[in-house]
């Protein structure tokens, strides 16, 4: 009986030590310089309302996090921003930029298919920006449109009853048409708005890009040209650029995982799948109110 | 009561057995490697398929190696010593190949679980790979 122990803990022994020896080698990977891939895609909002019919967005609060966790992660010697957005909020890509600046690390701003408006202006607070010859980028311009429905509401005999406290209460309200003064009102806003963009860019740039802060877009290949970015290329560029600014020679690329818990999965698919019967169900049209939207 | 010295296992000791066999395992095989997938719960690594790879087949060889050897010397795992049941060969002496065959499907779960399905289902006292194997494990000696 004895021996039958010992033999037992002689060959729980030696699996102990060939996993602990073998795992030994495998551990040290994990303390090698990294390259950390944050995702900068779709438009970028404050919050996500998490619906079924949203296209992709890039929430100010999650890229903060993403900057956050690399930041504190002392392995990871430099963060590419993966840059694929027309642009969104105006809050929320000036969120992004504050703490793209604040990042003491090497961050370098990877456009993909487009990185305009918002993304372009998170862009340019890295330490330097790579794009494509054929990437949209530029856009350095605010945008204030809403649809305003006063037209179609006195057709059908719909009148929009205005009791306010303030005159510009329903500044931009999609019931009613703007006046000369409040359209001046709106205007200074978007202007002020766009000048404060066009100066942070500016800035960020180390060179004075006003004239080009009209709101056009440029091709990678102007951009580089005019100085919007600083290198024409791809992924590899961008590890090759980040490597530079780190003073690395060697480092692993990772990106940080989305922590979705099993429930939140199975609830998203099945509010999808319920859609798509309810849509075949239900086939009358709602119009959602489009809200005054300021995006840079 | 009369033990049934020989007689096969009901269900219950031999599920016991191997929830105290997988407890081992964790501790012994897969606690030394906690350091390599405790980076997974905030970054993957992209360009580390390979070593993932070879990670997850060096503990499930160990993990069949921690059933083949102590079975194939001893006849017994832990599990199974604690619960008194053993594993005998159907026709001749057990060897090696035939513990390491029998216990090919301890590396999944599910694997297992499709392992069984005679004995949860059909109420056979082999499961697909003992029977392969020619192995069976019956009650204490």
């Amino acid at each position: 009986m004895a021996s039958k122990f010992l033999k037992m803990i002689f060959i729980l022994g030696v699996l102990f030590l060939t996993s602990f020896l073998l795992s030994k080698n495998f551990n040290a990977i994990d303390f090698s310089d990294k390259i950390v891939f944050v995702p900068v895609k779709g438009t970028i909002v404050s919050s996500t309302s998490d619906g079924i019919f949203e296209e992709e967005q890039a929430t100010s609060s999650g890229v903060i996090s993403y900057l956050t966790r690399a930041e504190n992660d002392n392995t990871i010697k430099v963060i590419i921003l993966e840059i694929n957005s027309p642009g969104g909020e105006a809050l929320a890509s000036k969120e992004i930029v504050e703490k793209v600046k604040k990042v003491e690390k090497p961050v370098v701003a990877w456009i993909r298919d487009t990185g305009a408006s918002g993304a372009y202006w998170i862009a340019s607070a890295s330490d330097s920006i790579i794009a494509d010859e054929l990437s949209v980028t530029g856009s350095i311009g605010v945008l204030g449109s809403y649809l305003q429905f006063e037209g179609l509401f006195e057709k059908y005999g719909v009148k929009y009853e205005r009791l306010v406290g303030g005159k510009y209460k329903d500044l931009g309200s999609p019931y009613k048409e703007l006046n000369e003064e409040e359209r001046k009102k709106m205007q200074e806003k978007i202007d002020m708005i766009h000048k404060i963009f066009s100066d942070d860019v500016s800035k960020n740039r180390k060179k004075d890009l006003s004239k080009y802060s009209n709101g056009e877009f440029f091709l990678g290949l102007e951009a580089k040209e005019i100085g919007l970015i600083d290198h024409l290329g791809g992924r590899e560029k961008a590890i090759e650029v980040g490597k530079k600014l780190a003073g690395i020679e060697k480092a692993r690329t990772v990106v940080f995982k989305q922590k979705k818990s099993f429930f939140s999965s199975i609830d998203k698919y099945f509010t999808k799948y319920s859609y798509f019967i309810g849509k075949g169900i239900f086939s009358s049209v709602s119009v959602k109110n489009e809200g005054f939207e300021i995006n840079t | 009561m009369k033990k049934k010295i020989g007689f096969h296992v009901e269900l219950w000791k031999r599920v016991l057995a191997y929830i105290i066999d997988v407890i081992i395992v964790n501790l012994i095989i897969v606690y030394p490697f906690k350091g390599f997938f405790g980076n997974f719960d905030d970054v993957i690594i992209k360009e580390l398929g390979s070593e993932i790879f070879m990670v997850v087949l060096i503990i499930s060889i160990l993990t069949v190696l921690y059933w083949a050897l102590l079975e194939f010397f001893l006849k017994q795992s832990v599990g199974k010593s604690l619960m008194n049941i053993y594993v005998r060969s159907t026709d001749k002496e057990l060897g090696f190949w035939q513990c390491v065959l029998r216990n090919l499907s301890k590396i999944n779960t599910i694997l297992l679980i499709i392992d069984s399905l005679k004995v949860l289902l059909k109420k056979d006292y082999q499961r697909y790979l003992e029977k392969l194997s020619r192995t069976e494990v019956v009650d204490g000696k």
